[in-house]
């Protein structure tokens, strides 16, 4: 079943266009979907858009309802953006964030919060990280908590922006498989920003590719992540190859 | 499976053991409000004994004339208001410090203190009223004021994306234009207005009647609850605007409620004590030290700490000279620029 339809996306901030009439492929649930792209490519940008954070042209629709533009719509559409930016250290302990923004929201019982919640933290396998004040944990951690306080409502679509820049090796994979693990049991599905094109290929269904603001390629990562791709798109020479695993390793010549 | 469930529960359990030690602390920084307040009102430049006070607060005809007026018409009122007003700076203050995500931010340090007390003194001066059975002209003036500063200094922080320091100087901007175009309205007016209008210059609590305490009493009982149906939103904030956004909460909204609020307790306040700094600053951190940062506890808290914080001040303004009553904006500034000075200092080391 198609999760999310984004026809002709098209954004611009003043004159400078970001997003050039973007149309992705139908996004299923259960799927992975990786966001990649060199710096300023436009994929936070779209990202937001889909999220109905920014107003973009065009149309999308989340489970075949027309999604309002401009407004954000996670709460009532099943759409959660998380941003690059890490939760901010505090004196706040980790489950009073995800809780706040729980009741916050006002669309969940407070005894579905608490359950909620403490299952946000048992999914990522972080529950020892629930009691401890914000400002205590490591960038990593904090990021985790992100995804977890994302998990909270149980979006159906995901929009997940570099979640993993400040994890190390395990927790990069790591995240990933919960993320994979989670569209599945719920049928939901995520799309992904992405700089490590080895962990897109590695763990992503399929991948975007994104170049100034265009749609360049999309589809399974081994045909999208290629030498000739590469070059078009960042510029350096690389070369790619597969691996038995259906991994890919991705070396940048000089 | 088994291990899952029992660490679910010690969850709960732990996080349980935790509010109940906040609401604990809450309790016992009111029965603090209550000490301060008999202490407040047992100071003062008339000697009556302990025991006479506390005597005619609870059988007032058992006092002579003398003595009961100045306990229940002079001390009472004046003790009152430093509670009351204390709890609105308080109050106000964690609601700036949160909504700016500014550690630094209060109503003083960021001109609303100022610039209420220049609605109120462009009434005096340009002898505007409002018509009606109570004396409104000097607190809607004043409301007007610091709302027109909440607003700027909001629209600021978008502007310069929350960047603390730029919000700081932008809000200590709005202090000197304050203080510049109160100048120039006594420059202009005649002497009595002028009188009066250094009256809201320094934050003074001997002018209050029973009145004042009683209005500035019933702003707070109505701001504080909505104030707390907030506090979720307001909590969910301090894990960053970008991630209250992603995950759909109208921050803007949320922002433009709380300065409106912010700006009802200010006016509350300055319109009948006058501009009292730190209060609003130093509460907020002390509340936080004590209570963490869910502002279910927070709010109050912060509330509560700064009627202990003024109440305390108000018995020091007694105290120092003997038989003098110093205006207790004046000892709230002296102490308040080096607690500023060190907030300021601890930035580098402490994110709040």
């Amino acid at each position: 079943m198609t999760l999310l339809r984004a026809r002709q996306l098209s954004l611009s901030f003043g004159r400078h266009t970001v997003l050039h009439d973007i149309d992705l492929p139908d996004i299923g649930a259960g799927r992975v979907v990786g966001l990649i792209g060199p710096n300023g490519s436009g994929k936070s940008t779209l990202l937001r858009a889909l999220s109905g954070e920014l107003k973009a042209g065009g149309e999308i629709s989340i489970e075949g309802e027309a999604a309002t533009q401009g407004k954000y719509r996670s709460q009532t559409n099943g759409v959660f953006y998380l941003p690059q930016s890490l939760p901010q250290p505090s004196t706040l302990l980790a489950f009073e964030l995800l809780t706040a923004h729980a009741e916050a929201s006002g669309l969940l019982s407070k005894q579905n919060i608490a359950r909620r919640v403490r299952a946000a933290f048992d999914w990522l396998g972080i529950l020892d990280l629930a009691l401890r004040p914000m400002s205590e944990l490591s960038g990593g951690n904090r990021q985790l908590v992100g995804l977890a306080l994302a998990l909270v409502h149980r979006p159906r679509l995901l929009l997940l922006d570099e979640p993993t820049s400040a994890l190390d090796l395990v927790w990069q994979g790591r995240l990933l498989q919960s993320v994979k693990r989670y569209a599945a049991e719920y049928s939901g599905a995520a799309i992904v920003a992405l700089h490590d094109l080895s962990l897109a290929a590695r763990h992503c269904d399929e991948v975007l590719l994104l170049s100034q603001g265009r749609l360049i390629s999309s589809g399974v990562p081994s045909s999208v992540l290629n030498a000739n791709n590469i070059r078009d798109v960042y510029g350096v020479d690389a070369c790619v190859e597969q691996r038995a695993s259906g991994g890919l390793i991705i070396e940048v010549m000089d | 499976m088994d291990l899952k469930r029992h660490e679910d529960i010690s969850l709960d359990v732990a996080y349980r053991a935790i509010t109940a030690r906040r609401r604990a602390i809450l309790i016992a920084l009111a029965v603090g409000v209550m000490l301060a307040l008999v202490l407040d009102v047992a100071t003062g430049p008339s000697s009556l004994s302990f025991s006479t006070v506390v005597h005619g607060l609870f059988v007032p005809g058992a006092l002579a004339d003398g003595p009961r007026i100045i306990l229940w018409d002079v001390r009472l009122p004046d003790a009152l208001m430093a509670v009351v007003v204390g709890a609105a700076l308080g109050l106000a203050g964690i609601e700036m410090q949160t909504v700016l995500n500014n550690p630094l931010a209060s109503p003083f340090t960021l001109g609303l203190s100022s610039a209420a007390a220049l609605g109120a003194s462009a009434a005096i001066a340009l002898q505007l009223s409002i018509p009606g059975p109570f004396p409104l002209t000097a607190p809607v003036f004043a409301f007007l004021g610091a709302l027109s500063a909440g607003l700027a200094v909001l629209a600021f922080a978008r502007a310069y994306s929350n960047s603390v320091g730029a919000i700081i100087l932008f809000g200590i901007a709005l202090l000197f234009l304050g203080d510049a175009l109160i100048a120039v309205l006594q420059f202009v007016s005649s002497d009595e207005a002028v009188r009066q209008i250094v009256f809201w210059r320094l934050g003074d609590l001997t002018k209050a009647g029973w009145l004042e305490v009683a209005v500035v009493t019933i702003v707070c009982l109505l701001i504080l609850p909505l104030s707390l149906r907030a506090s979720s939103a307001l909590t969910a904030l301090r894990g960053g605007e970008d991630i209250a956004k992603g995950s759909g909460l109208a921050v803007a909204k949320i922002r433009r409620n709380s300065v409106i609020r912010i700006s009802i307790l200010t006016a509350a306040a300055v319109s009948f004590v006058g501009s009292i700094s730190f209060i609003g600053l130093v509460s907020p951190h002390i509340a936080r030290l004590m209570l963490g940062e869910d502002h279910r506890f927070l709010l109050p808290g912060a509330a509560i700490v700064g009627a202990v914080l003024l109440s305390l001040a108000s018995t020091l303004t007694k105290s120092i000279v003997p038989g003098l009553v110093i205006p207790v904006g004046i000892a709230t500034a002296l102490i308040g620029v080096p607690v500023f000075v060190v907030l300021i200092l601890s930035q580098r080391k402490i994110r709040v």
